[in-house]
């Protein structure tokens, strides 16, 4: 009996150390990468979030003299796919990517083989990040919603009952309905009689939010604000405002994304309010983040992430006609 | 003797059991706690990923299902838009794709805001005010059709429809609309469960109305945290507070996933129990299996030592017979191996013992007669000795009682010898002080005597002092006689004078002369008159004075008289005093002379009684001594007997050992 204890020990603890050692092995080896490169694989080079999210992760990249190499994939799926299959092979130590469709987010992950990826802007579903793998680095969107509601709301005197024109964003977009639901999900927990008298998407777009707004008149309905999904929207329904006589500083209008036309509508006047994603902030967490995965290391040492180890969240910022004049 | 061996066979195996048993329970155990902890936590775990994993391939069904029925709806939609049909061409339109979609009875219907409705013509949905309808209130607020909130259209039915403005660039307000029925829903929603007793329901968070459900009854109810349901109510409360985790509550795994795109979110919820069942039924199974383990390698080990020990039968049975003290067996040495060896040796060592036993049977025997005889002995003089002991200890005990008499009274006599000599002493410092007082009453006698003698010289004096003054007394009476002769002259004389003077005015101037003499001869007498009375005033007083001074000596003399006598007293007590001190003083001389004789005889008998006491203690040391060594020859006449007894008793056992044999 006592022979066979001995044998059971010596073969458990002969295992554990072969364990131990393939696990210090694998650790030291993603240590020896040091810094390593990261590979920025994008759908496409026109938007204009990403590319200010681009130069805010740049301009850190050149602070910190970390390696930086970008792609794009045009807005294919296929090229975004192979784009992550020849980074695995040349030897970067992570991906951030902003993915082309959310939907893909499996095959990504599968054609980046071993390869951690921070997500950004585009957010996958919960149930395919995994914890320290692959991760998701953004801003919190319901908190976007929520501020645009709670400025419209306390900017026309706290009304118990409320018309209110949503303007959605392209249909799928992972930020879209979060934001959507967490405007009506104040409405509804603040206890104001919502009505939505519109709710539509509108792409993004000024022009098609305007389309949207003409078609709306139709109806007849009345309302009090028009809370957009991003700046361009509102601007464009800022624009149907004015061209169909309505004031402004009645008819509310909020925003998203805080662009440059944006904060001049707001310091203009015309838009109400509208809500800043910090690109420098989340520039500097997803490298951050992909440099504590790269090295094989974990989110919790990353500002804001949160106890799932899979999303990093940077603040949104409410914007106003009090602070935007100190925004660049 | 079978029972015997069987007895000493199960205690080996007892012995492998003990060491074997434990260990392979314990182990045993382990492996059952360890894979039944780890099979419970991954089951369990399995069962809620099944759960999540069936919510989401429900959630996806449903998503599909409504977003192809929307696509459907959407395209008639597009066609319209893009068409720009005239009344009879859009009545055509809708007609012609009536049916297409079997989930949709009604088809796609559409109103204008002017009240114009267009509907397929073997639909049999009744339409009256459309833009008061609920589909035409939603369709106003979007222009992608989308789903509403559910409603009960004019047959009666739940239903919940897709609809969107229309836009053909007509700038008239148009909206289409296409009905889907919650019981339909239901048959979704229900159908896609993959898990067993698992179940799904739909509720839209901008209302709570359930949009689908198992229970008919439930369709289009209202879902409040108030539900009589405790799992109902559970879930809604999570649905306020729109937390999609999942939970376990009220005896149910739940899952909750949101319908993307609209404000819907489907529940599902399979009972801990399911999930426990396989939990439960892996511990049975693994806890049958490890009894089931148990139970064989006790029967495995059982029989492996059964058949280890087998062939030592026989010798074991020997053996066992030996220790019972049966040497007539007779050993079987058949075999030529190792048993057989042995076998050879134990009948060797019987025939040995058994010659052996003999010898010491018959020298037993004897000495069990030698020892009895001796026991006898020993025991007589056990008595004698003891007896003889006891009378020792009595005489002891007596002379000790002498003994501490004697010392008693030679501590009383010391004790009267010292008391008498303190009398004595004290009875000559008695005779001493009485001697001395003595003398003081001597002397204070005699001093008395003297202050007698002194005080009767001073009555002698005082007398002898009255006496001069009673002299003096009578010597100036005498002097007062004295002056009243030379008073009576002095008159006489006086009047003489006055005579003369009155004889001399008759005489005239030859009188004159004699006149003058005349009056120095009146006023000479009337000097000696003067005198005289000045002297026998003084006489007068003298007298008083003397007379004074008399009666204070008679005083004195009286004073003295009564001193004396009261010295005269104090003179006789102390006589009497000195009479009863040398009487006294007598007595004490005697009561020293007898003390004296007492102390001498204290002093004698205190001697005597110390002697005295010394012979005893010398004695009582001499009786201890004998005590002491009675004690020891009874003690070892105990032990004598003791050795001797237990020699018989030996010899009774040996006896007895001996004749347990066989031979």
């Amino acid at each position: 009996m006592s022979n066979v204890l001995k044998k059971t020990i010596v073969v458990l603890m002969v295992t554990v150390l072969m364990a131990v050692s393939v696990c210090g092995c694998g650790a030291s080896s993603a240590g020896g990468g040091g810094k390593g490169k990261i590979l920025l694989a994008l759908h496409d080079d026109t938007d204009t979030f990403l590319i200010s999210l681009v130069e805010a992760m740049q301009e850190r990249a050149n602070k910190d003299g970390i390696s930086i190499d970008i792609v794009y994939a045009g807005n294919s799926t296929d090229v975004q796919k192979q784009q992550l299959e020849d980074a695995a092979k040349a030897g970067y130590s992570a991906i951030i990517c902003r993915l082309a469709d959310a939907s893909t987010t499996l095959q990504m992950e599968a054609a980046a083989g071993d390869l951690p990826i921070v997500f950004i802007n585009n957010e996958p579903s919960e149930s395919f990040l995994k914890p320290d793998k692959y991760i998701y680095v953004g801003s919190f969107e319901q908190d976007a919603g929520r501020f645009q509601a709670e400025y419209i709301w306390n900017g026309l005197g706290k009304p118990s009952k409320l018309d209110v024109i949503l303007l959605k964003g392209d249909q799928g977009h992972s930020a879209v309905e979060p934001r959507t639901d967490a405007v009506k999900y104040f409405f509804w927990d603040n206890g104001v009689d919502l009505n939505v008298v519109f709710c539509d998407y509108a792409t993004w777009s000024d022009t098609l939010a305007y389309e949207k707004l003409d078609m709306f008149k139709l109806t007849e309905q009345h309302f009090d604000c028009i809370i957009a999904n991003n700046d361009p929207m509102a601007i464009g329904a800022i624009n149907w405002l004015k061209d169909n006589g309505y004031d402004t500083h009645q008819y509310l209008v909020a925003g998203i994304d805080a662009t440059a036309d944006g904060r001049q509508a707001v310091a203009d006047g015309d838009m109400y309010m509208t809500v800043l994603q910090d690109t420098a902030g989340q520039g500097n967490a997803a490298i951050d983040a992909a440099l504590a995965l790269g090295s094989g290391g974990s989110l919790k040492d990353v500002e804001g992430s949160t106890d799932n180890l899979k999303y990093v969240w940077v603040p949104f910022v409410p914007v106003t006609k009090d602070n935007v004049g100190s925004l660049k | 003797m079978g029972n015997n061996t069987a007895r000493k066979q199960t205690k080996i195996k007892n012995k492998l059991l003990i060491f074997l048993l434990p260990a392979v329970i314990v182990t045993i155990l382990v492996l059952v706690l360890i894979s039944g902890y780890l099979s419970r936590k991954s089951l369990s775990e399995m069962a809620t990923a099944q759960l999540s994993a069936s919510i989401t391939n429900q959630a996806d069904n449903i998503e599909s299902w409504l977003n192809e029925n929307l696509q459907n709806f959407s395209t008639v939609k597009l066609l319209i838009e893009k068409t720009q049909p005239t009344a009879g061409e859009m009545q055509e339109i809708i007609d012609a794709n009536y049916g297409f979609n079997k989930y949709c009875r009604d088809g796609v219907y559409l109103a204008t805001g002017g009240g114009t409705i267009y509907q397929a013509a073997e639909s049999s949905k009744k339409i009256s005010h459309p833009t008061e309808q609920p589909w035409f209130k939603q369709g106003m607020t979007r222009v992608n059709m989308a789903y509403g909130t559910a409603y009960t259209d004019a047959n009666g039915a739940s239903i919940i429809s897709a609809s969107g403005l229309v836009d053909d660039g007509s700038g008239q307000l148009k909206v289409i609309a296409a009905d889907l029925s919650l019981d339909q829903i239901s048959i979704i929603v229900n159908s896609g469960v993959k898990m067993d007793d698992a179940a799904a329901f739909l509720v839209d968070i901008s209302d709570n109305t359930i949009l689908a459900h198992q229970d008919p009854a439930r369709v289009s109810s209202k879902l409040t945290t108030s539900d009589t349901d405790p799992m109902m109510a559970k879930v809604a409360e999570q649905l306020a507070a729109r937390k999609w985790d999942n939970l376990t509550a009220a005896g149910y795994v739940i899952a909750f996933k949101e319908i993307t795109e609209t404000d819907w979110v489907l529940v599902s919820y399979v009972p801990e129990s399911t999930i426990m069942s396989d939990v439960v039924k892996l511990t049975y199974t693994l806890a049958i299996a490890g009894v089931i383990a148990i139970v064989l390698i006790v029967l495995i080990i059982n029989f492996l030592v059964s058949r280890v020990i087998a062939p030592l039968g026989g010798i074991t049975k020997n053996i066992a017979d030996m220790t019972e003290g049966d040497f007539t067996i007779a050993v079987e040495h058949k075999t030529n191996d190792e048993i057989g060896l042995m076998s050879s040796k134990v009948s060797e060592f019987v025939e040995s013992m058994r010659k052996m036993l003999s010898s010491i049977n018959n020298e037993s025997k004897k000495l069990k007669e030698q020892s009895d005889n001796s026991d006898r002995v020993s025991k007589d003089m056990f008595e004698a000795s003891r007896a003889q002991s006891d009378a020792m200890q009595n005489l002891n005990n007596t002379v000790d009682q002498l003994a501490a008499a004697v010392g008693e009274i030679a501590n009383n006599a010391s004790t009267l010898a010292m008391v008498v000599s303190d009398t004595r002493d004290n009875s000559n410092q008695a005779n001493i002080s009485m001697k001395e007082t003595v003398e003081i009453s001597k002397k204070g006698r005699s001093d008395m005597e003297q202050v007698s003698a002194a005080m009767q010289g001073i009555k002698e004096g005082n007398d002898e002092l009255v006496k001069s003054i009673n002299e003096v007394g009578k010597a100036s009476e005498e002097i007062t006689k004295i002056v009243e002769v030379i008073g009576e002259i002095a008159d006489e004389t006086n009047l003489l004078s006055l005579n003369a003077s009155i004889e001399a005015a008759r005489a005239g101037e030859a009188g004159r002369g004699f006149a003058v003499v005349a009056s120095e001869i009146a006023k000479l007498a009337q000097n000696s008159a003067a005198s005289a009375d000045n002297i026998a005033t003084l006489i007068g007083e003298v007298h008083t004075a003397i007379k004074t001074v008399v009666s204070q000596a008679e005083i004195s003399a009286e004073s003295i008289d009564r001193n004396t006598m009261l010295i005269n007293t104090a003179v006789e007590t102390f006589d009497q005093i000195y009479q009863n001190i040398e009487k006294s003083n007598e007595l004490i001389d005697l009561m020293i002379q007898d003390v004296e004789k007492v102390d001498d005889v204290a002093t004698n008998v205190a001697a005597i009684s110390e002697e005295q006491a010394a012979s005893a203690d010398e004695i009582l040391v001499t009786s201890h001594r004998m005590v002491e060594q009675a004690n020891n020859i009874t003690q070892s006449s105990q032990e004598v007997a003791d050795n001797s007894h237990e020699l018989a008793s030996t010899s009774d056992t040996l006896t007895a050992y001996v004749q347990q044999f066989k031979i």
